[in-house]
């Protein structure tokens, strides 16, 4: 029942985990590797990413709101979305969570990963391997 | 304008190319790095699509191509590590 992700080659390494977004309000669906960030304290959509399944955050709904990082304040809208992985134990199950997905307003210029934050990750044991460069995703609440 | 929503097969189906498609580029980026600085590199079933230096564009260029940018593995190929803290 683990979701199993690699490292990348970031300079120093990154663990990312490939994942499934599904917006059903928009009915839009993407595919995503996420980078799995304990410091985010919620999964984020980037704009390179919603721009690949032709979301436009300046269409959608309801006021932004505002986040702190190290880079300063950020914008962002959320909505409605399912998060599927697959599960490395069991091929053709996926691992599903419901949550309210943050789209974060910026340019693609940024080039910024999207991010696997603690809204699921706190649902999780987590193997960050860095040494052997593994990366695994064991959902242990809310679900299965 | 008619909004498809696809099935769960169908969803399946493109998530599983999908990260077939990431695995892929994922083994060949050393090389990809050399041949497409500082663009953006579109991988979809085995094969690079597209590449280009701007987003927008690379979107276009897939979608004259019939390629569903929502499911094939688009990754920047910066050529200066990128440092990052989130």
């Amino acid at each position: 029942m683990a979701i199993e992700g690699h490292y990348r080659d970031d300079n120093p390494p990154a663990p990312y985990v490939y994942g499934e977004v599904y917006l059903p309000d928009l009915h839009l669906h993407t595919g995503v590797a996420f980078l799995v960030d304990t410091g985010a304290h919620a999964t984020s959509l980037m704009p390179d990413d919603a721009a690949e399944m032709g979301l436009d955050i300046r269409n959608l709904g309801g006021r932004y709101q505002r986040v702190e990082g190290v880079g300063g304040e950020a914008r962002y809208k959320t909505t409605r979305a399912v998060l599927r992985f697959q599960d490395h134990d069991a091929f053709g199950h996926f691992q599903e969570f419901e949550i309210d997905i943050h789209l974060t307003r910026g340019h693609a210029w940024q080039q910024l990963p999207s991010l696997l934050g603690r809204d699921i990750l706190n649902e999780c044991e987590c193997i960050l391997d860095g040494v052997r460069e593994r990366v695994a995703i064991r959902r242990l609440a809310g679900g299965g | 304008m008619t909004i498809e929503i696809p099935n769960r097969e169908e969803l399946d189906a493109h998530f599983r190319q999908f990260c077939i498609d990431s695995d892929y580029l994922n083994s060949i980026w050393p090389q990809v790095k050399k041949d497409y600085p500082d663009q953006y590199v579109a991988v979809y079933k085995g094969e690079i699509v597209a590449t280009h230096k701007k987003l927008k564009r690379l979107l276009a260029i897939m979608n004259e191509k019939d390629v569903p940018p929502n499911y094939a593995a688009v990754r920047f190929a910066a050529s200066k590590p990128r440092k990052l803290i989130l």
